[in-house]
C-alpha cells in the first residue's frame, strides 16, 4: 500500500498514476478513477504542476552543461568559459580578374587605382547580391596590350577579392560612468572577420587609433602580451545573437576609450551562405580615370571558381564540438589535435577530412626527413613522381581552404 | 458481500463455479463548490450526487481544456456559435453528449436526453436523465450553457 507519492517521474500520466495510487490507499475519496470527477480534476492540476516543475528543472540542468545544452545562447556562454568565441556569419567572397580598357589615347597613367568599397552585383537563385572590395587595388598596363590595365593584389596576382554584404558603420561616444562600458551592435548578420574598430580622440578630429581583435580565432591576432596601452577589443555574442564589443578593464588589460572619445565600428552585414555560387559579377558603377573619363570595369571570375565561403553563424553542434578542441589547442600549433581545433574554426567540418590528410602527409614527410631525405630519393622514379604529384595536389587544396584575407577595412 | 469458493482446474474440480465476488463501491468525491463545513473540512459528494457532479463536469468541459486529454468533455460551448435553426445542431449536441458519457462516465446509464434552445437569449438548455449503475437510482440533470458576449 502506497503511503508516499512518487513524484520523480516527468511524464504527466505517470505522475497522475502515482497520485491515484496514493488515493487508492485512502478511504476518503473513491472517485479518483473517474475522469469526470472533481478529484480527477484536482489530480490533473497537481500532476500538471509537478510535470511542469520537473520539466523546467530538467531543462535548466540540461542547459547548465556544454554536452547537454540545447539553446544556442547557453552554448555560446559555455564556450566563453573555454575562451572560445563562436563564428559569426561569414561573407561569401570571390576572386575576380578586373580589367579596364583605356583605349588608344596618349598620356596613359602608369597605374590606376580602384578604391576600397567598389561594388559589383551578382544574381544567385533569382536574388541580387552586392559584393564589394575591402581593399584598394592598383592596375598596371598589360605588357602585350598597353591599353588594357589589370588590377593586381598585394602579391602581384591578377585577382581582386570581393565580399558580399552591406558596409555598415556604428558610432559610439564613450561615456565612462564607473560601470564597465560595453558597446552593443544589434546586428545578428555581422561578419566578425570584416570588423574594424577605430577610436577617434574626439568627434571633431580625424586622428584615430585602430584597435585589433583579441579573438584570435576570428581573424584577430594572437596576443602574446597585454599591457595597459594595448589597443584591443574583444567581440562577444550576446544572448540574443547580437554582438558586443568589450575593451580593456581599468587600463590593466588594454586601453579603454575615455570620456569623449568616439568609437567607430565598421563591418559587413552579410547574407552569408545564401550568396554562395555567384559566377557573374557586374560592376555597379564606372571607374573615373584622370584624363580618360569614366571607364567600364570588365570582370571575369577566377577560372573554375564561384563565390564561396559564405556561412551562417556557427551551429550549436559545431560550438559543442569546437569549444573544447579550441581550449585544448590554446592557440598553439604543436600537436595534431591543435591543428584540428584551430583549422576547425576556419573551415567546415566536411572539409576537415581533407585538411587531416594534408597534415598526415606533412607529418609523414617530416618523419621521412628525420630518417634521411635519401629515402625519398632512393625510391623508384615513378613512385617518387607520384608522391610529389600527390603533395602538389594536397598543397593546392590546402591553399584554397585556408586562404582568407586578414586585412581590415580602413 | 457474497463469496463462493472453488478449486482450480488443475485440481480437477471443473464443475465448481469460479470465484464470484461483488463489491458495492461507494462513490465519493470532492464537492467542487468547495464550501467549508463547520469543522473546517470541505463537503463531500457521495453516490448519485457524485455521479451527477461528474456528468455536469463532463458536459461543461470543452475540448482542449484538460491537460493531455484534448478530447475530454462534450465540447458544448463550441456549439453556441453555430446556427440553431435546424435540428441538425441539436442532433449533433445529443450525439456529443452521448459519446462523452459513454467514454468518460461508466457509472451513468443514459435514459433520455433533451436539448432545448432559446436563440433569443443565446441560451442552450440540456436535460440529461440517467441511472446510476450500482443503484439504479434515476437522476435528472438540468444544465445550461449561454454566451456571455
Amino acid at each position: 500500500m502506497a503511503t508516499t507519492i512518487n513524484s520523480s517521474d516527468l511524464n504527466f500520466d505517470d505522475i497522475k498514476t502515482s497520485l491515484k495510487t496514493y488515493f487508492a490507499s485512502k478511504s476518503e475519496f473513491a472517485d479518483y478513477d473517474f475522469e469526470g470527477s472533481g478529484l480527477s480534476n484536482i489530480l490533473d492540476v497537481l500532476a500538471y504542476n509537478t510535470h511542469m516543475n520537473g520539466l523546467i528543472a530538467n531543462f535548466a540542468l540540461n542547459e547548465s552543461f556544454l554536452p547537454t545544452a540545447q539553446l544556442r545562447t547557453s552554448l555560446v556562454n559555455h564556450s566563453l568559459l573555454f575562451g572560445y568565441i563562436p563564428r559569426s556569419k561569414t561573407a561569401s567572397n570571390a576572386e575576380l580578374t578586373v580589367t579596364v580598357d583605356l583605349g588608344s589615347g596618349a598620356g596613359k597613367p602608369a597605374s590606376i587605382t580602384m578604391p576600397a568599397g567598389t561594388q559589383f552585383t551578382s544574381i544567385v537563385d533569382g536574388v541580387s547580391y552586392t559584393f564589394r572590395t575591402l581593399l584598394e587595388y592598383t592596375a598596371f598596363p598589360n605588357p602585350v596590350q598597353p591599353n588594357l590595365y589589370t588590377f593586381v593584389d598585394a602579391l602581384g596576382q591578377p585577382y581582386v577579392r570581393v565580399f558580399e554584404g552591406e558596409l555598415v558603420v556604428k558610432t559610439f561616444i564613450a561615456e565612462i560612468t564607473g560601470d564597465r562600458q560595453v558597446y552593443v551592435v544589434p546586428d545578428p548578420d555581422l561578419d566578425l572577420s570584416t570588423v574594424a574598430v577605430q577610436v577617434y580622440d574626439n568627434i571633431n578630429t580625424d586622428n584615430f587609433t585602430s584597435y585589433f581583435s583579441a579573438n584570435a580565432t576570428s581573424g584577430g591576432n594572437a596576443i602574446t602580451s597585454i599591457t595597459a596601452d594595448t589597443a584591443l577589443y574583444l567581440p562577444l555574442e550576446t544572448y540574443n545573437g547580437y554582438w558586443e564589443f568589450n575593451f580593456g578593464v581599468l587600463g590593466v588589460t588594454g586601453k579603454n576609450p575615455v570620456n569623449g572619445e568616439v568609437i567607430r565600428v565598421t563591418y559587413l552585414r552579410t547574407n552569408g551562405i545564401d550568396a554562395n555560387g555567384a559566377s557573374t559579377f557586374n560592376p555597379s558603377s564606372t571607374l573615373a580615370v584622370t584624363g580618360f573619363g569614366s571607364k567600364t570595369l570588365n570582370t571575369v571570375v577566377r577560372r573554375g571558381t564561384k563565390s564561396s565561403f559564405g556561412a551562417d553563424k556557427e551551429s550549436p553542434e559545431s560550438i559543442r564540438a569546437n569549444a573544447p578542441l579550441s581550449y585544448l589547442a590554446q592557440n598553439r600549433l604543436v600537436a595534431a589535435n591543435d591543428y584540428r581545433g584551430v583549422i576547425a574554426n576556419k573551415t567546415d567540418w566536411l572539409l576537415l577530412t581533407i585538411i587531416e590528410v594534408l597534415l598526415l602527409t606533412v607529418f609523414r614527410v617530416l618523419s621521412l626527413s628525420m630518417h634521411g631525405v635519401e629515402k625519398i630519393m632512393s625510391l623508384p622514379s615513378m613512385v617518387r613522381l607520384s608522391f610529389l604529384l600527390y603533395m602538389k595536389v594536397m598543397l593546392v587544396q590546402s591553399r584554397r581552404l585556408l586562404y582568407r584575407p586578414l586585412s581590415k577595412i580602413t | 458481500m457474497a463469496v463462493t469458493k472453488a478449486l482450480s482446474i488443475e485440481d480437477g474440480n471443473l464443475q465448481t463455479p469460479s470465484i464470484v465476488t461483488t463489491r458495492n463501491r461507494k462513490y465519493s468525491d470532492l464537492d467542487l463548490t468547495f464550501a467549508a463545513r463547520t469543522t473546517g473540512d470541505i463537503f463531500k459528494k457521495t453516490d448519485a450526487a457524485a455521479v451527477k457532479q461528474s456528468v455536469k463536469t463532463i458536459l461543461q468541459t470543452n475540448f482542449g481544456e484538460r491537460p493531455f486529454q484534448p478530447n475530454f468533455g462534450a465540447d458544448l460551448r463550441s456549439r453556441l456559435f453555430e446556427n440553431f435553426t435546424d435540428e441538425e445542431n441539436a442532433f449533433l449536441i445529443e450525439d456529443a453528449i452521448t459519446d462523452a458519457l459513454k467514454f468518460y462516465e461508466p457509472r451513468a446509464e443514459l435514459v433520455s436526453l433533451d436539448v432545448r434552445d432559446n436563440p433569443d437569449r443565446n441560451y442552450l438548455g440540456v436535460r440529461v436523465e440517467f441511472k446510476v449503475v450500482n443503484t439504479d437510482e434515476l437522476v435528472v440533470l438540468d444544465t445550461s450553457i449561454s454566451r456571455i458576449r
